[in-house]
């Protein structure tokens, strides 16, 4: 109903009415247990008893503390990766699914989907064996093409361990961004590629300056939930290397549950939930910002 | 009135005798939970558990009982997650380092005031049974296992074929060993320290034990002057990263069961591990590898203080009881605790290959024991039991900062003083 079509005070109340029911459900599960986390954060509690009140001071050991920044770090890393990763390797699948030469577009589309379905534990543990410095698929394959020095310990060395753990994810959910593109692209009307054709614009042409404004608004989409997703990402890791070696792998939301239900620490796990909470927004705020002034068209 | 006394007699003797009789055929009544991780297929320590526990059921039908089971990987989290949320059962396992938690909470009650209040069951346990379920003086829970944390697994044929004639006795011989076992192109020693706790509580926690002792232990965990950063832990922790070079390169991103593969499949000549390993050797390894595996001591270091014998071991978890539990299903719970840590089970536990925290009866045939379990068995009345670091130890401390550094230690990216000085400002922070 259009609130112009509201007749009198009595609808208006009933509106409100309705509207207030789904409004107050939202409050008490998503807003109520916010303002929880929030208030634990302020807290020491050990998961019994009263939570005793420590005001700021458990945000003050995580500034200060190393891991913290550490662990930041590699998921900010990983933000980063999986973003460029995921998205960009979307997009590119994506425009070449739009070549009229391209054959079997619904097989190559339902085989780069299919990772999506799969569980992120099985991924991480499939691709655990693929890593294997013994019996791995990628070590026996750089042996058979002659080249043992490229051999690596992959999940093993710190200094590697990121970039090994960023394939898997990236692997999975590239066919999650690209049925989204896809479909984006598939609102495009027709007409326009075919004045676009009778100008004389090629492929690459049609999608830089045609298909790229057009879907901008879905890009920008896809980039936030990515980025924020990753920010969370943890079932991956757990899987491949559970954080190892040391913390070289360990994202801020294996600290946050290490902390809460491993140590018994929820005052500190409180706070490092609410930190990965403002570093998701500061992403999403600051992919606004540098996305939202290109207007599709 | 003779008639009627009479009477009155055979009506009180045969209400005696029935009534007796139904209470029997009845036993005990009541109901309660219990959170555990014992594998109802499982072997060992979950075996014996089992056994225990269906015969009591059979022979108390009255007493209903809710297992709430959870794989041990995941028990910690779990019972951290009922423990926030209020929903603790009545009885659960627990290891000695969240024991102040509980007690200072008063969610649990006492284990020793029942325990001392039956005589048969108070002597039933072994001497230092209670170590790791004490806490300010108190007796908190009951402990079913007394496990060393760390024994030494090897296959005496891939040894002699490299030329070394048996177990090391000293470390410079063990390491002498790894250096021919490693020519002759085997893994020297196998390590499966992708989840951390390995390397650190199966491993170095004994091996710090040949550079410290119980008191300066002790004084650590009090805050009693002992530090992390003192020079003989420093330089327990130097000896360990250097022993590292003689594990599997990807130590640190496979399990211990992949570590156990590297062993059955003839790869790896040894490797350290808790004693469960011996039942799980047992079970799972192939024959001919079985056939030529023993057990030994973890070698003492030359011109250190520690012997051989000094060992991390204890009963690490135990049952405690929720304060909420009274009354008849108290009692039952009680019998039931009765039950599966002492008496047969103590006998069951040494057949599943593993040692409880009970006494075994005088008539057990150690002959019928597998053999790699006798050889374990023996040398375990050797050791000098010492605390495992992680039971004791704050969580942030044992289970946090001391699995993540010794991860890096063993990988060569952390020196043995950063890694001190990181496990001592930890620990500072949560005295």
């Amino acid at each position: 109903m259009n609130t112009r079509e509201i007749q009198n005070k009595k609808q208006r109340v009933l509106i409100y009415l309705l509207v207030l029911i789904p409004f107050l459900y939202f409050l008490y599960i998503m807003v109520y247990p916010l303002g929880v986390s929030v208030y634990y954060s302020l807290t020491k509690w050990k998961g019994i008893g009263t939570p005793k009140f420590v005001g700021l001071d458990n945000y003050k050991t995580l500034v200060k503390s190393s891991d913290f920044w550490l662990v930041t770090k590699n998921t900010l890393f990983l933000s980063l990766v999986c973003t460029i990763g995921q998205v960009g390797i979307a997009l590119i699948i994506a425009f070449l699914m739009t070549l009229r030469r391209l054959r079997f577009k619904a097989f190559h589309r339902a085989v780069i989907f299919f990772p999506v379905v799969m569980s992120a534990l099985v991924v991480g543990y499939v691709w655990r064996f693929i890593y294997n410095s013994n019996y791995g698929l990628l070590n026996m394959f750089l042996n058979f093409i002659g080249k043992p020095e490229w051999i690596r310990l992959w999940l093993d060395d710190q200094n590697l361990v990121l970039k090994s753990v960023s394939i898997p994810v990236v692997w999975q959910y590239i066919g999650l961004y690209m049925v989204i593109l896809m479909s984006a692209i598939s609102a495009i009307p027709q007409d326009i590629f075919e004045c676009a054709e009778i100008d004389g614009a090629t492929g690459f042409k049609k999608s830089i300056y045609i298909t790229l404004p057009m879907i901008w608004n879905s890009l920008k989409v896809c980039i936030i939930l990515c980025a924020g997703g990753t920010m969370k990402i943890y079932d991956h890791l757990v899987a491949l290397t559970n954080g190892g070696p040391g913390r070289a792998s360990e994202s801020l939301a294996m600290y946050c549950y290490e902390f809460t239900f491993r140590f018994g620490n929820f005052g500190m796990g409180a706070a490092i939930a609410v930190a990965i909470l403002v570093f998701a927004l500061l992403i999403s705020g600051a992919i606004q910002l540098l996305m939202g002034r290109r207007k599709s068209a | 009135m003779k008639k009627r006394t009479v009477i009155l007699t055979m009506a009180m003797a045969m209400t005696m005798i029935f009534g007796t009789t139904a209470m029997a055929e009845e036993g005990l009544s009541g109901k309660f939970t219990l959170f555990h991780f014992h594998e109802e297929d499982g072997g060992g320590t979950s075996k014996a558990f089992w056994n225990a526990a269906h015969k009591f059921m059979e022979e108390n039908p009255n007493v209903e009982i809710d297992f709430q089971f959870t794989d041990s990987n995941n028990y910690q989290e779990k019972l951290t997650a009922l423990m926030a949320g209020d929903e603790l059962p009545d009885i659960w396992l627990t290891k000695g380092d969240m024991l102040p938690t509980f007690a200072d909470a008063e969610v649990i009650q006492a284990a020793d005031q029942y325990i001392s209040a039956d005589e048969d069951w108070a002597a039933a346990y072994v001497d230092g049974a209670f170590a790791d379920t004490t806490y300010d003086g108190t007796q908190w829970g009951v402990p079913f296992q007394m496990q060393a944390n760390c024994i030494g697994v090897y296959n005496q044929a891939i040894f002699e074929e490299c030329g070394i004639d048996g177990w090391p006795e000293t470390w410079t011989e063990l390491l002498e060993d790894c250096a021919k076992i490693k020519e002759a192109g085997y893994t020297p020693i196998a390590m499966g320290n992708k989840d951390q706790w390995l390397a650190e509580s199966a491993v170095f926690n004994t091996y710090a034990y040949k550079y410290i002792d119980q008191d300066w232990f002790n004084s650590l965990a009090n805050n009693e002057g002992a530090k992390f950063t003192d020079e003989a832990f420093v330089r327990a922790l130097e000896g360990f990263q250097n022993i590292a070079q003689y594990f599997n390169d990807d130590m640190n991103s496979i399990n211990q069961d992949e570590m156990y593969s590297l062993y059955y499949d003839k790869k790896a000549a040894m490797y350290f591990n808790g004693a469960w390993s011996v039942g799980t050797m047992i079970q799972n390894c192939p024959e001919d590898v079985l056939a030529t595996t023993h057990v030994g001591l973890m070698p003492a270091v030359e011109g250190e203080s520690g012997t051989k014998y000094d060992t991390a071991a204890g009963a690490g978890w135990n049952y405690v009881i929720n304060t909420s539990v009274q009354d008849e299903n108290l009692t039952a719970a009680l019998a039931f605790l009765k039950a599966v840590t002492t008496g047969e089970y103590a006998d069951d536990a040494l057949q599943q290959g593993f040692i409880s925290a009970a006494k075994t009866s005088d008539d057990l045939d150690m002959s019928s024991l597998a053999p790699l379990f006798a050889e374990y068995y023996e040398l375990a009345a050797q050791m000098n039991n010492c605390s495992i670091f992680d039971c004791v130890l704050p969580a942030e401390v044992g289970s946090g900062v001391l699995y993540a550094d010794t991860q890096q230690l063993i990988a060569g990216s952390m020196t043995a003083e950063d890694m001190a000085a990181d496990c001592q400002a930890t620990l500072e922070a949560n005295y």
